[in-house]
């Protein structure tokens, strides 16, 4: 699968990337909005992790963004995020809307974990 | 209103915390990858944790400081010295978050009236806080800086990407912790920054927010002397 990984910190872009590598994904990293939105235009992608949290257009602003293109409108989303479920404030109608597949949070989830969700994507 | 009066306490020890996932998570994320792949990555694990421990020093310092109300003693002190064992210190941190950390110094920066580990521990949190702020568009240059202006020497961190003002460094003071959106152009909960300003103002060196030629920092005023300069 490609999956595309909106995600600020570098670091922990790298790790992510690394364990899905291990699966046999190939990533897609972005660190912004911006670029997410320029690589979904240029590849295909399978899936899309997103981090809430960014610099300049937050994750919720680029999933209503991708939601209005209908070629980019049925990728199923991950959330990978710092915020908790309780803070996150989206209820189960606007999941649906954004095409959230499934949230996970990032000091909860694993590898083990992040791989076998998408794993039941593919 | 200065940058002392409006950190609380709750509020940095709050933002410390959130702060603090994000490495303890890559480490902890770091250890399972290494036992799945049986790639080396402890020295990625041992930068990660030397950072925490550096921000987690400079974080219990500024509370000794302000909570016992001690005075920082100023002695004489070599901004490039310091400078350079900050730029040192944080080399394999920056490598890792893909960022250049250089030395711009002006050779007649000489000494300035500071306190030795204060105004250390002060540049480290604030270019852990840029090593963290930037959003990875381009490769980051964190600078670190210092000039003489006649009696007075403007030393401080600038980056080339990231956008840092004073009105996004007060908001970030209202909002840390408690926005689920980081606040624009402060993509960290601020720690270093609010660690940074207080230990400045204890050394009572206001930061300044500087924008120069497409790049945004922090600067403070230190005071120097030809006198001093003589030491």
């Amino acid at each position: 699968m490609r999956v595309l990984l909106l995600e600020s910190d570098h670091s922990f872009a790298k790790i992510v990337s690394e364990a899905l590598a291990q699966d046999g994904h190939s990533i897609v990293w972005c660190s912004g909005a911006d670029t997410a939105l320029t690589e979904l235009d240029r590849k295909n992608v399978d899936a899309i992790l997103v981090e809430i949290q960014l610099a300049k257009h937050n994750g919720i602003e680029f999933l209503y963004e991708i939601r209005s293109y209908p070629d980019l409108a049925k990728i199923p989303v991950i959330l990978l995020t710092m915020i908790a479920e309780i803070d996150l404030q989206i209820d189960d109608s606007t999941k649906q809307q954004l095409g959230i597949y499934r949230y996970l949070y990032k000091p909860t989830t694993s590898l083990r974990k992040l791989a076998a969700v998408i794993k039941q994507i593919a | 209103m200065g940058f002392k009066d409006s950190i609380n306490a709750n509020d940095l020890s709050y933002s410390i915390a959130h702060e603090l996932r994000m490495p303890l998570l890559k480490i902890a994320r770091l250890s399972e990858l290494q036992q799945s792949s049986r790639q080396p990555s402890l020295e990625a694990i041992e930068v990660i944790a030397d950072s925490v421990l550096k921000l987690l020093d400079s974080y219990l310092i500024r509370t000794r400081y302000t909570n016992e109300q001690i005075q920082l003693e100023l002695e004489p002190v070599s901004l490039s010295a310091v400078m350079y064992d900050v730029a040192q210190y944080l080399d394999r941190l920056s490598r890792a978050q893909n960022c250049e950390i250089r030395l711009k110094v002006q050779k007649n920066s000489g000494l300035v009236l500071a306190h030795h580990q204060g105004i250390k521990m002060a540049f480290l949190s604030l270019c852990y806080a840029f090593l963290h702020s930037t959003d990875h568009t381009k490769k980051a240059i964190i600078s670190l800086e210092a000039h003489r202006t006649q009696n007075k020497v403007v030393a401080g961190v600038l980056c080339n990407d990231l956008h840092i003002e004073k009105s996004a460094f007060n908001k970030g003071q209202q909002l840390y912790g408690r926005a689920y959106q980081s606040i624009k152009d402060i993509p960290t909960n601020g720690a270093g920054y609010f660690i940074a300003a207080d230990l400045f103002e204890t050394m009572t060196v206001p930061l300044q927010f500087i924008h120069s030629t497409r790049r945004f920092g922090v600067m403070g005023t230190f005071h120097s002397s030809s006198q001093l300069n003589l030491l």
